[in-house]
């Protein structure tokens, strides 16, 4: 495994062994060795002409800003760890696909391939997540803020998801759906479709008080991780 | 009945077969199956309560109730859970630690009153009575249990309790002692003292 | 229910059985205790506060050990017998062992003291050094984690270091010159991983597990200190400075 678990809230990471480690910006807690950090762009981020991936205007974080990234190259061993999140690392060496809020993505290994879906850009027919981007875009004042970004992770190697009082996993693919609070949710892997939903009656469940409750629907193959705690991050 | 079992540390399961289970609106993090969430009021001790409670502490104290077949899993801005049993007797809880319980307890909802409190916080103690289970909340580590005794009496910050039972008497001290410990702006300006025989359950972080 | 905790079961000092945010003083004599951290105690307790009323050997005590005006606000005297039960936000709480040692240690973090050891306000802003022989508690977002120079740590993740001398600077050129061809610099971006502490020396150093310090009010408190001595341009240009810090929060 690229990412070895410290504690719950710290993994490390062996740089050069790992073959290059793309982290979110400021999760480096220490390290040790020659590691050379430098800004990471990922492809479909939203980027200003010529800044890479730093879309900052004149100091203000835009809401929704994809998370920007960075790239620790070297000969070296990375401490990684945010905000006092508890960390859970999935283990991609078998392939597959991993698919999570940008916010909700701590690191993972260069090799993976990822892509960003954006609100704006309609991932075509392929598959839930490029719908839930765009449903949660036009959902956007529902769901009071969830990030209109989504990230999609491929290949081989692993990643290293947050969560705000940790995860539980649940597997989709039997029976019945899966229904997700969309302030809970993290990301899901697998062949898992997502849909949001609304119904009267889930009002109460959400804590909503007015208006339509929207609730995320997983069916598929796979697991949905879902964290203890409906704080956005 | 409505089992309700850790899933983790920080998530309860709640299993309903046919059964209901009361449990914090808004905590519901994910479901399966065919459950229906309806509003549930404030657990008790409504009417005249009714609306003061929704002023003081707005959505803190709504509760929701679900039914049906499923699994419901529950969770609150990640306190760490705890599923107590109850064998026909009496818990005493700090009404906004009390994440879930079996449809069949008897709850009541009593607001105790501004006690010199900052921000409103710790108005109201839900009392549990009867068989049956309730899931506690606890703020930045788990439970820690203490057993009060004649031999044993028990000081406790208020910002840190969270459950009684067994039989128990509280009283409120007040001295200049304390507020020496708790410093002013962040704490209470009394302590809660237990005597009696029972435990009484306390949380790592402060309110 | 998992174990009921009364006097007798909680021994020595130590955590609370398989609670790692919680810690049971076994108080026979005084202990420094940062106000605000008690949460329950058995016994008979007394607490003082350290800016008055202290008189005979308290006051002693604090006149000789405590050396650090700027927090004296912050602590009390713990005094009396019985078992005192401290917690601290949900902050992993350990107990360290200094024997004839020394340790700088982020004053945010730490938790309590045994008076044997003696307390300075170091001049690394925000951070207190102990010194001497006594048990002391130190609270972190997170486990605490042990590690040798030569590293380089993430201000914010620092707890504090032991023996090995204090941390420098550390800019890392590579990336303020991606920065500046970016143009990135002159729109004020910053991303946090610039800026360094560098570690050399034979010690150790204490690193918790989030860059992100919860309130620091130490380092606001240091640095009210350090206002009076600026000039009034220097006053508008630090004005200038956190006005841009403001804006740049997210929501």
């Amino acid at each position: 495994m690229v990412f070895s678990k410290v504690n719950s809230k710290v993994v490390k990471v062996d740089v050069g062994a790992a073959g290059g480690v793309v982290a979110r910006t400021g999760a480096m807690l220490f390290y040790t060795g020659q590691v050379q950090f430098s800004p990471h762009q990922v492809p479909g981020s939203q980027a200003m002409a010529g800044m890479g991936g730093f879309t900052r205007m004149a100091g203000r974080m835009m809401q929704g800003e994809h998370e920007r990234t960075m790239l620790a190259q070297g000969q070296g061993e990375v401490h990684y760890g945010h905000a006092g999140l508890e960390v859970h690392v999935v283990d991609m060496s078998q392939g597959g696909a991993l698919c999570v809020e940008a916010s909700r993505l701590l690191a993972h290994n260069a090799g993976l391939q990822s892509s960003v879906i954006s609100v704006t850009s309609q991932g075509g027919g392929g598959g839930g997540r490029g719908m839930l981007g765009a449903l949660r875009g036009a959902a956007a004042g529902a769901l009071s803020g969830t990030g209109m970004f989504t990230t999609q992770l491929s290949g081989y190697g692993s990643a290293v998801l947050l969560a705000h009082g940790g995860f539980i996993e649940l597997p989709v693919g039997g029976p019945n759906p899966v229904f997700v609070d969309p302030d809970a949710f993290v990301g899901t892997y697998g062949s898992v479709q997502v849909e949001l939903k609304s119904a009267v009656g889930w009002r109460e469940a959400m804590g909503r008080g007015v208006g339509e409750a929207m609730q995320l629907q997983c069916t598929g193959q796979g697991i949905v991780y879902v964290q203890a705690s409906e704080e956005k991050l | 009945m409505g089992r309700l079992l850790d899933k983790s540390k920080k998530v309860v399961e709640a299993q309903l077969a046919g059964t209901t289970i009361r449990a914090i609106q808004g905590s519901m993090i994910a479901y399966e199956g065919n459950v229906s969430f309806k509003s549930a009021g404030f657990g008790g001790g409504d009417g005249v309560l009714a609306g003061m409670k929704r002023r003081a502490t707005g959505e803190a104290l709504s509760l929701m109730e679900c039914s049906g077949h499923g699994v419901v899993y529950l969770a609150v801005g990640g306190q760490y859970v705890s599923v107590v049993d109850l064998a026909n007797e009496t818990l005493q809880v700090e009404s906004q630690q009390l994440l879930a319980s079996s449809g069949n307890l008897n709850t009541n909802v009593t607001f105790t009153g501004l006690r010199g409190g900052v921000g409103g916080q710790g108005l109201f103690t839900t009392t549990v009575s009867g068989q049956g289970q309730v899931a506690l909340l606890s703020a930045g580590g788990p439970l820690i249990h203490l057993e009060v005794s004649p031999q044993y009496p028990l000081v406790v910050d208020p910002d840190a309790f969270v459950s009684a039972r067994g039989q128990v008497t509280q009283s409120f001290v007040t001295d200049v002692s304390w507020r020496n410990a708790v410093g002013q702006g962040n704490g209470e300006a009394f302590s809660l003292r237990w005597d009696g025989h029972g435990v009484v359950s306390i949380q790592p972080a402060e309110r | 229910m998992t174990a009921i905790h009364n006097p007798s079961t909680l021994g020595a000092s130590d955590n609370i059985p398989d609670n790692s945010y919680a810690f049971c003083i076994d108080l026979t004599a005084p202990w420094f205790i940062r106000k605000g951290a008690m949460i329950a105690y058995y016994g008979q307790m007394q607490f003082q506060a350290l800016t008055h009323g202290l008189h005979g050997a308290a006051l002693h005590m604090v006149a000789n050990q405590f050396s650090a005006p700027l927090y004296m606000g912050d602590y009390a005297v713990a005094e009396g017998f019985g078992k005192l039960i401290i917690g601290d936000r949900g902050y992993d709480i350990n107990s360290y062992d200094l024997d004839d040692g020394n340790l700088t240690i982020r004053a945010s973090n730490l938790l309590a003291f045994e008076p044997g050891l003696a307390l300075n306000q170091s001049i690394v802003p925000g951070f207190l050094t102990l010194i001497g022989t006594g048990k002391f508690l130190a609270s972190s977002n997170g486990p605490v984690m042990f590690a040798e120079p030569p590293l380089r740590i993430d201000p914010e993740a620092l707890v504090g270091w032991a023996d090995c001398p204090s941390p420098s600077h550390h800019y890392d050129q590579g990336w303020i010159s991606n920065f500046l061809a970016a143009g990135a610099h002159m729109m004020g971006i910053n991303s946090g991983e610039e800026r360094q502490f560098d570690f050399t020396g034979a010690g150790t150093v204490l690193i918790q597990s989030s860059e992100k310090v919860l309130s620091d009010t130490h380092v606001v408190r240091s640095i009210e200190g350090q206002i009076h001595g600026l000039t009034p341009s220097g006053l508008q240009r630090l004005n200038g400075v956190i006005a841009a810090k403001l804006a740049e929060q997210p929501r």
